[in-house]
């Protein structure tokens, strides 16, 4: 051996050495494929042409590889010796490299267990997304949940509240007359919150009239006065008196009120919210746009919240204080409206929100106040049957209160058994529709065939299966339940003056 | 009265009586009242059986039942005969008239009650009511044919 086979042989070495780490490191990107077939053959091809140029080298003269070749000792020819013991050193280290590492086995093994893992992990981020899908739910209706038992507990309150208040005030009539106001309130409150679930669950129509801004304002003052709390300080700019829209009263106060209650819970501390409402692009012919706004000197939004403002379940505020449901339905209500709602809003610069409605040139009905007025009765009798006791004994007591004569009955059977009994006439039957043995159809039926000229009024909660009966007699009225006593006396008191007033109250119209 | 006698023809009654006597008396009533297709039971089981049977279900078209019985009481066969959606008026006689049973009835989808101890008169008043049901339900029924036919 001479000293140059010796130190190719060292050079080829520690070429071949840093190739194998270099191998190692690489391993985990190389696929199983290229491991299987082309390394392996390249190590093999390698490996012969090893054995070939150490044979070369160590004839050491290289007669071999002259008389196999028949080269001629040139440049070339060293250059081919060395490049052939180069190539042959390089693949043995690369071969001793190669089984130095782990094994092909062991390779493949751990390319089964990435594999394997890889896919697990992909499972895993399918079971996270399905469960992060299922918590959004949950914490939907989470926060809708607790936001309704929030409201309903304020609306108790405010109940129990007041009745105490008036009962502890019993000599002083204003302030028994101010409880029982804000006690209504809440009972009408409450409804409309039940009647908002339904719209929720049932996606009820909306019962659109006709209405001065003016007026739908004034009715939510007090009521706005109440949830901005004592340390807001609220402003009415209320320029004009005289416009109308056609919108939901109900739906209208709801999507006022929780623009309010947005405003106020911007203002942590304290604040002014003004309550606005102005002509804008005012036509000639008394059309035209009125905005009505909801301003707040609070903590503003920045693009990304406003962005998202208007989507069901998106809400900044703290869990079980908001539903994340106010701006996604008071969107809704504006589309149904014909009108829109917009944001203005900066960080520390507070937020307007205004709710543009088309204006109405319709003429008005009469107000709630005007027929209360005449809401009274003369006598008359009414065949009031209602299997709920408490809910019998009120509306006993309301309409006799109103200067009705009432036969009330708590089921069918009775109320015929008292129908046949009374020897008066019978103006009105009132009746609750679903009711265990007799249903109030079929009483009112068979009260009708004695006495055609009594006009009939049902009561119910259940809307869908009563209609779906199809078996309400012809010009009967129906009422939603929960009615107040107020709205039940309109509509008796219009039933009985055969006018054309029942706003809410639907009759039956009959195709014969 | 033989208009009223003429007015109950079209009644089937099953009468749910345990006392044999009250069950006698009762039957000799609906007799004054011109009413002879009376099918009577003893106990609830009896009646449950009777509503039950495809050959005799259509016997009745009006239920008359003491509440008071034993093994099954009127208004356990009131609460079975509504489960199997049997609105037929079902008549309870009872003697316990406390609020809260005729509460109880009343949710359970009791037609009417008759107190004891009644006459014939009283029975001919209820009587007059489930006619006026009977006679809706056939025309609505007719109604409901002509309309689907």
């Amino acid at each position: 051996m001479t000293l140059e086979t010796i130190e190719l042989a060292f050079e080829v070495g520690r070429f071949a050495f840093m190739l194998g780490i270099i191998l190692f490191i690489a391993r985990i990107g190389w696929s199983r494929q290229l491991l299987d077939n082309w390394a392996w053959r390249f190590s093999i091809l390698a490996f012969l042409l090893l054995l070939f140029g150490v044979s070369i080298n160590v004839i050491d003269d290289y007669e071999v590889t002259r008389t196999l070749f028949n080269w001629k000792d040139s440049a070339l020819n060293t250059f081919l010796e060395k490049g052939v013991g180069y190539f042959g050193g390089f693949a043995f280290m690369f071969l001793a490299a190669w089984s130095w590492l782990p094994h092909s086995d062991a390779l493949r093994s751990g390319k089964r267990m990435a594999e394997v893992a890889q896919c697990a992990a992909e499972r895993q981020r399918d079971d996270l997304r399905k469960q992060l899908t299922q918590a959004q739910k949950m914490e939907a209706i989470g926060a809708l949940t607790g936001g309704i038992d929030h409201d309903f507990n304020n609306l108790l309150m405010v109940i129990d509240g007041y009745a105490r208040r008036a009962s502890d005030n019993t000599g002083k009539q204003s302030i028994i007359d101010e409880s029982l106001q804000q006690v209504l309130g809440a009972t009408k409150r409450a409804t409309a919150l039940t009647k908002q679930l339904l719209v929720f669950s049932r996606r009820q129509a909306m019962e659109k009239k006709v209405e001065r801004v003016a007026v739908l304002i004034a009715e939510m003052r007090g009521l706005m006065i109440h949830a901005a709390g004592t340390r807001i300080n609220l402003l009415f700019e209320i320029e004009d008196g005289e416009t109308c829209i056609e919108t939901d009263s109900n739906e209208f106060s709801q999507t006022l009120l929780n623009l309010t209650i947005n405003a106020r819970d911007a203002m942590p501390d304290s604040g002014t919210i003004t309550i606005a409402s102005k002509l804008i692009d005012a036509n000639d012919d008394g059309g035209g746009i009125i905005e009505i706004s909801v301003t707040d000197t609070g903590l503003g939004m920045d693009e990304a919240t406003v962005e998202h403002i208007f989507e069901p379940f998106f809400t900044t505020k703290e869990r079980g204080k908001g539903t994340g449901l106010g701006l996604a339905t008071a969107y809704g209500f504006m589309q149904a409206s014909g009108g829109d709602i917009r944001v203005a809003s900066k960080p520390g610069a507070g937020t307007t929100m205004s709710l543009r409605f088309p204006v109405s040139n319709l003429p008005r009905v009469e107000t709630r106040a005007e027929i209360n007025s005449v809401a009274r009765g003369c006598g008359e009798t009414i065949l009031l049957v209602e299997d709920n006791e408490p809910v019998l004994k009120l509306i006993h007591e309301a309409l006799t209160e109103r200067g009705y004569v009432v036969l009330p009955a708590p089921s069918g059977f009775e109320a015929l058994e008292l129908e046949m009994s009374y020897d008066g006439d019978i103006d009105i039957i009132l009746t609750d529709i679903v009711m265990p043995g007799l249903s109030g159809i079929e009483m009112a039926q068979v009260v009708r065939s004695r006495r055609p000229n009594a006009r009939i009024i049902f009561m119910s909660g259940y809307t869908d299966e009563a209609k779906k009966t199809g078996q309400m007699p012809c010009g009967a009225t129906f009422l939603q339940k929960p009615v107040n006593m107020i709205r039940l006396a309109e509509v008796i008191r219009a039933r009985l003056d055969q006018r054309e007033m029942l706003e809410e109250a639907e009759v039956v119209r009959c195709q014969v | 009265m033989p208009s009223v006698m003429e007015r109950f023809t079209d009644f089937r009654v099953l009468l749910v009586e345990d006392d044999p006597q009250s069950m006698n008396l009762i039957r000799s009533m609906l007799n004054d009242l011109g009413i002879y297709q009376i099918h009577t039971a003893n106990n609830g089981l009896k009646a449950k059986k009777f509503l039950e049977d495809a050959e005799t279900k259509d016997h009745a078209n009006v239920m008359l039942c003491d509440w008071n019985m034993p093994l099954v009481s009127g208004i356990d066969l009131l609460r079975h005969i509504r489960h199997d959606n049997l609105d037929m008026p079902f008549l309870m006689i009872t003697g316990q008239a406390d609020e809260e049973s005729v509460r109880e009835a009343r949710s359970a989808g009791v037609t009417g009650y008759i107190r004891k101890p009644f006459t014939t008169d009283d029975l001919r008043k209820k009587l007059r009511i489930v006619q006026s049901i009977l006679a809706l339900r056939s025309t609505s029924a007719d109604t409901e044919i002509a309309s689907t036919g």
